[in-house]
């Protein structure tokens, strides 16, 4: 059993950016803020494996779904976090004994350290995604069978939803309220107990984000960096170069994912010059060099300011930008037949298969 | 020799008590001079309007240096109202992360109210509450409240109602609105509109003061984009011109060198300063710390800094050597930033979120956004017909309903003659 201090949250944030694939990042500073008072107020949170806890121990998975850029405009009041851990016990009849993480990416790596330790509970390190992906059934908790509802949320206008429905139809239901609430909702959901998580968690992604965070903190430059993150990740460095071009709605897209689609394309300084195209929908999903896929979901596509080694987020990237793009390998669960079917390129609409699946045919190309 | 279609201007800086200025045509310096004191700026003007060899056209000055001295040293509390669907729960939440920015503020308050990113009201705004939050930052002998309603960058009627209700109630209160600033995101906005309210009692000093000095010269002044606004804009929006020194100091630079893009590195005793002039404008971002070391919704250039000596042993990582980007190094002898100033364009930013049900949907927004920023151009003195766009991004947001796009609009112009 380890915790999670003042100290490491700077280190936590930092990875939660870079494992957020691209996706904004908004008003980290304001939450982390917030969290920093938590901790300097309750102490450090606990932070345990899951069989450091009686397996029977119940606990849910707690995070913001919907959009930090909204979240920035509308930040939370603060009892977001304990209303609806509150609203999901008595929905379910009994008290959670643990937190866990829905996503280790963007705010979602710290507000369960929020909850944790505004509710005295445990924060198990684990969460479902070991990035952050768009759909709240897209989790390893999901493709281990574990309920997603009922789940309970809570939005900054005060109101309080309770839900019982199937996995996708969750989804749906929780996403209007969101649309409804201001872009986002904070919320309680696949309820479980510890004794779960080993097979159905990504267990570890915490300590994970911590570490990721610290290889970009403590790196001395965007060189350092790259030698850091493949030593803790195993990630790899596309290219570094400058934003060409920046396309949006580039493909018609599936209306069950929010935003719109778009296109970010990098011409690269080194020699031999290449064409990095990126594929984005709320992360970037796809990396093509001179037309073959390099990386592709589930695995994490990131920007890195090639000058001070920040993250860049899509929303951030502008013609001209100079960026490096780095992949970093998802979590193995993610690589399995079931993994890739539920957050491979297929589920997010594109007729490839990743590159794990074996050998890749790209348009054009002439069956000898 | 100058050029047959002259176009001289004079650009001046203000520091401490000083003040540095240029007569230039486009980047080539025709005079210099400088001077100290109270006086200094209507004689330096005078100086150069009478070397110069045709019409002057314009005085633009840069007057970052003393309204940073200003935020330092005298700046006077605000008040600060934010508009929200709750108030937040805990002290933490409540106030603003920067300390820096939590020093400027001797009262704060928060109401009902505000808007989502689809303009949607997401409660009744409470106006009552809002004036006695203007009447309790009165009693403490505030001047100045700035307001922050959520949703303001696309629904900005919270905010106009709450300025309406605390000026007809309390009329020595003025009143800034997060909104005039633009851009997204809550504790950004609060920034810039607590600078424009800490900033006011300076900036109309120093602009009072500009004016006299340019006499019957057109007065411009110079802002973080690297453009320039009138007289009145500065004084309501200070924030704007915050930042202005190393716009004007990109600017300028590329300008002597007679580039329109340029990567700059101005290089100081210890430290290179790098950025890049793309197209005759600094590259600007939105969300930046800026010198008062807090994040910021006006645009401001984006920099790099780093050391000489590991400028030196990895110059090629800051400085990829492309052939369209040539690089110019300056050590400030030159003070480009006055020649910035001299050479500075009309400018305008807008940074928004809009919804767009399709693509043609989202163009339509996307050329309205630029048609209104061109129109913004002509209240900085923009020739007709001069108009273009410099920068027109739609970014679709992130989880978010589809559609939902953050529209960032720069347009520019050659300066009226």
């Amino acid at each position: 059993m380890s915790e999670v201090t003042i100290e490491d949250l700077p280190a936590l944030a930092a990875g939660a950016h870079l494992l957020m694939s691209g996706a904004g990042q908004a008003d980290i500073e304001g939450v982390l803020h917030w969290v920093s008072a938590l901790l300097a107020e309750h102490g450090p949170v606990p932070l345990v494996r899951p069989d450091d806890v009686p397996e029977d121990t119940v606990c849910a998975a707690v995070g913001l779904v919907g959009s930090v850029t909204a979240q920035a405009e509308l930040p939370m009041a603060g009892d977001e976090p304990e209303r609806a851990v509150r609203a999901l016990e008595a929905r379910l009849g009994t008290q959670l004994g643990a937190v866990t993480v829905l996503d280790t990416a963007t705010v979602n790596a710290l507000l369960p350290v929020a909850a944790a330790a505004l509710l005295g509970l445990p924060l198990v390190d684990c969460d479902g995604m070991g990035r952050v992906f768009p759909l709240i059934h897209q989790t390893s908790y999901a493709l281990a069978g574990v309920p997603l509802t009922p789940l309970a949320a809570v939005g900054a206008t005060g109101d309080t939803v309770v839900l019982d429905a199937a996995d996708e139809r969750a989804e749906r239901l929780l996403r209007a309220a969101v649309n409804v609430s201001g872009g986002w909702l904070f919320t309680a959901l696949y309820p479980t107990t510890t004794g779960t998580l080993p097979r159905a968690g990504i267990v570890g992604a915490v300590s994970r984000a911590l570490a990721v965070g610290r290889a970009l903190l403590d790196a001395a430059d965007v060189d350092d960096i790259a030698v850091r993150l493949a030593a803790q990740t195993a990630s790899r460095v596309l290219g570094t170069g400058r934003v060409v071009d920046l396309e949006h709605r580039t493909r018609p897209a599936d209306a069950h994912y929010p935003a719109h689609p778009s296109s970010i394309v990098v011409r690269t300084h080194a020699q031999p010059v290449r064409s990095i195209r990126l594929e984005a929908q709320n992360e970037l999903l796809l990396a093509l060099v001179d037309g073959a896929l390099a990386a592709a979901v589930p695995d994490v596509i990131c920007l890195i300011d090639p000058h001070d080694g920040s993250v860049i987020d899509i929303e951030a990237v502008t013609v001209g930008r100079e960026v490096q793009v780095v992949t970093v390998p998802a979590a193995p669960v993610w690589h399995t037949p079931q993994g890739l079917a539920l957050v491979g390129p297929r589920a997010f609409g594109f007729p490839i298969r990743h590159p794990r699946e074996g050998r890749v045919r790209h348009p054009g190309e002439v069956r000898s | 020799m100058l050029r047959p279609e002259v176009a001289l201007r004079i650009g001046a800086r203000l520091s401490g008590r000083g003040i540095r200025a240029v007569l230039a045509d486009e980047g080539q310096v025709l005079a210099r001079s400088t001077g100290e004191g109270a006086r200094a700026p209507g004689s330096v003007v005078r100086e150069l309007s009478g070397l110069a060899p045709a019409p002057v056209r314009s005085v633009t000055f840069d007057i970052s240096d003393p309204l940073l001295d200003a935020a330092r040293r005298d700046a006077d509390p605000v008040s600060v109202l934010r508009v929200l669907p709750r108030p937040a729960h805990t002290a933490a939440l409540a106030g603003h992360p920067s300390p820096t920015l939590r020093s400027f503020v001797a009262h704060r308050a928060a109401v009902r109210g505000g808007h989502d990113l689809f303009g949607t009201a997401l409660a009744p705004l409470d106006l009552p509450a809002a004036v006695e939050a203007a009447h309790g930052a009165r009693e403490l002998g505030l001047g100045a409240v700035a307001v922050i309603a959520t949703g303001a960058v696309g629904a900005a009627g919270h905010e106009r109602a709450v300025a309406e209700a605390v000026l007809e109630a309390v009329p020595e209160l003025r009143v800034c609105l997060s909104h005039e600033v633009g851009g997204v995101g809550l504790l950004m906005r609060e920034t810039a509109a607590v600078f424009n309210a800490v900033l006011l009692p300076a900036a109309g000093r120093l602009v009072d003061r500009c004016r006299r000095a340019a006499g019957s010269l057109p007065c411009w002044f110079a802002t973080s984009d690297g453009g320039r606004v009138s007289a009145e804009r500065l004084r309501a929006l200070p924030v704007l011109g915050l930042e202005a020194k190393w716009a004007m100091t990109l600017l300028g630079a590329a300008a002597l060198h007679g580039h329109h893009t340029a990567a700059i590195v101005a290089r100081s005793d210890e430290v290179c300063t790098i950025g890049e002039v793309r197209d005759g404008l600094p590259q600007v971002a939105a969300d930046l710390p800026g010198s008062l070391g807090v994040r910021l919704a006006a645009p401001q250039p984006v920099l790099t800094l780093v050391g000489r000596e590991t400028f030196a042993a990895h110059r090629s990582r800051w400085l990829p050597g492309s052939p369209e980007i040539p690089a110019v190094f300056t050590d400030g002898d030159e003070d480009p930033a006055t020649v910035g100033a001299a050479c500075c364009p009309p400018t305008a930013w807008l940074d928004i979120v809009v919804h767009a049900d399709t693509t043609d949907d989202m163009r339509r927004r996307q050329r309205d956004t630029e048609e209104r920023a061109r129109g913004m151009l002509a209240l900085s003195g923009a020739a007709p017909g001069s108009e273009r766009i410099a920068e027109s991004t739609a970014t679709a947001l992130s989880y978010v309903r589809a559609g939902t796009y953050r529209l960032r609009v720069r347009a520019t112009a050659r300066a009226a003659t």
